[in-house]
């Protein structure tokens, strides 16, 4: 309940300091809150839910595939040394590249369509989910693991079972915190080769000067990110409830 | 029953064990002491399975495997899976084997003094209930032998002796082979029918002890000899 009455407090305050900013600069760039918010309510029967449903689906393909592949690297890193020893200088050399300068090379490989839009954001979440969950596998209690092994279980085993559901919270705070940076990378990422996503809305309505429209979008993207946040605090209390 | 012969095992190369030869029989129980660094842990790995070994390790007279045959080791700490519930963790190891667990779960639990504590997360409990659950997961699964590495070692005092007491009576009363590490000469005294003591990677003394199942309480002269005179041998 607490919590509920604290997120509306913040809510009223932004609605109040936005109204403030639109009353002051008294300019089309900076339109009132309650115009924008009609005008989201409004565009939910028009194509609205079809630019939140494209970008919340490249969000979630991409993120599937990151924690796919990531989660299992991550786990064969932390818990191997031979593993670790080999694939650990190939991800922290990859790891600090700006993977926003990749984005030419990705286009002219794979085009402009929806793969290197999916791409761009995997290689921004994959990367962080790797490092936390080889990190989170090395930090485990081994006690665990020698226990296990002299009850017969084995390496595959014990990582399936016991590794994998136990660096659950890792991997949602690695979620969590990329996901700011992969809504980022979404309206790059969305800015060429489509006419749907947030960030296509976003960038129309600015080049033609559409103020409300351009709003709507910013605060429709600010949603989608509450919206995975919120997901994702849910996942955490049902998955982690032994912490 | 579980049988070392020229039995050597090490780190990277340095040898911490010497060609150990050791036979220890059925429903006994024995202790390893020994200083720090005079390879007591260092077997214990050895013979479940952590660490490679030189030499002969068997068991009921077949090589040492600890997928077809039945070990259970309880560490100092953090023995137990900290995202499963006490009562999963003790049914793991069946589970892991695919067998049915026997039926005596809580009856053992209670034996232990945890049978309220079933439902919850390891990370709720306290060191000693934590180390009580890490036996009961040990003897429900009813291990060929049961071995203990310093198993009671980061407990305070009057849980130590608490734990002690539950212990001793499980094992005597399930009649499991078990070979405790030590670096606790009383506990030795106390816990173990059979002391043995290893010296830089060696075989020092394989001693019967007078006092099992006695505390330090009842014959304090006894002990108070018996502790001198193993500790002039370490």
């Amino acid at each position: 309940m607490k919590k509920i009455v604290n997120s509306l407090i913040v809510i009223a305050f932004t609605l109040v300091v936005w109204q403030a900013l639109a009353w002051l600069i008294n300019s089309p760039i900076v339109p009132s809150p309650w115009l924008v918010i009609a005008n989201l309510i409004t565009s939910l029967g028009d194509k609205l839910p079809q630019h939140i449903g494209m970008s919340a689906l490249r969000v979630t393909a991409s993120s599937f595939f990151a924690l796919l592949i990531g989660v299992p690297l991550g786990i064969a890193i932390g818990y191997k040394a031979s593993w670790d020893r080999v694939l650990s200088p190939f991800i922290y050399l990859s790891y600090p590249i700006p993977k926003l300068a990749l984005l030419p090379i990705i286009m002219l490989l794979f085009g402009l369509g929806e793969i290197s839009k999916t791409l761009m954001i995997f290689l921004i979440i994959f990367f962080p989910i790797v490092v936390d969950c080889a990190g989170a596998v090395k930090a485990m209690d081994k006690e665990v693991f020698m226990v296990l092994r002299a009850f017969g279980a084995g390496g595959k085993y014990i990582c399936a079972k016991i590794v994998a559901p136990g660096i659950i919270p890792d991997i949602l705070v690695s979620l969590k915190i990329t996901t700011g940076i992969a809504l980022s990378i979404l309206f790059f990422a969305e800015n060429f080769g489509t006419q749907t996503g947030l960030g296509y809305l976003i960038m129309t309505s600015w080049q033609k000067l559409d103020y409300v429209n351009l709003y709507t979008g910013i605060l429709t993207l600010s949603l989608l990110g509450l919206a995975i946040f919120l997901i994702l605090d849910i996942l955490e209390k049902k998955l982690t409830a032994w912490k | 029953m579980l049988s070392l012969k020229n039995v050597s095992m090490g780190y990277d190369e340095k040898a911490l064990l010497k060609n150990v030869n050791i036979d220890f029989a059925e429903n006994r129980i024995y202790a390893l002491l020994g200083k720090s660094g005079s390879g007591k842990s260092t077997l214990l790995k050895g013979i479940s399975n952590i660490l490679p070994h030189m030499g002969e390790i068997t068991l009921k007279d077949k090589p040492l495997n600890v997928k077809k045959q039945r070990l259970a080791l309880v560490p100092q700490k953090n023995s137990l899976v900290k995202w499963q519930t006490v009562r999963q963790n003790i049914l793991l190891p069946h589970k892991l084997r695919k067998e049915v667990a026997p039926q005596n779960l809580e009856e053992l639990c209670a034996e232990l003094g945890i049978a309220h504590l079933l439902d919850k997360y390891p990370g709720h409990l306290s060191g000693g209930e934590q180390q009580r659950a890490a036996i009961a997961t040990a003897l429900l699964f009813q291990p060929d032998i049961l071995l203990l590495d310093e198993a009671f070692s980061a407990l305070d005092a009057i849980t130590k002796d608490e734990v002690h007491t539950a212990f001793l009576n499980a094992i005597t009363k399930h009649k499991v082979t078990t070979v405790f590490v030590t670096h606790d000469i009383d506990e030795a005294l106390y816990l173990a029918e059979s002391i043995i003591i290893l010296k830089n990677g060696n075989l020092l003394e394989n001693m019967e002890n007078p006092l099992f199942g006695i505390t330090k309480q009842e014959k304090p002269l006894a002990y108070s000899k018996s502790h001198q005179e193993i500790k002039e041998l370490i």
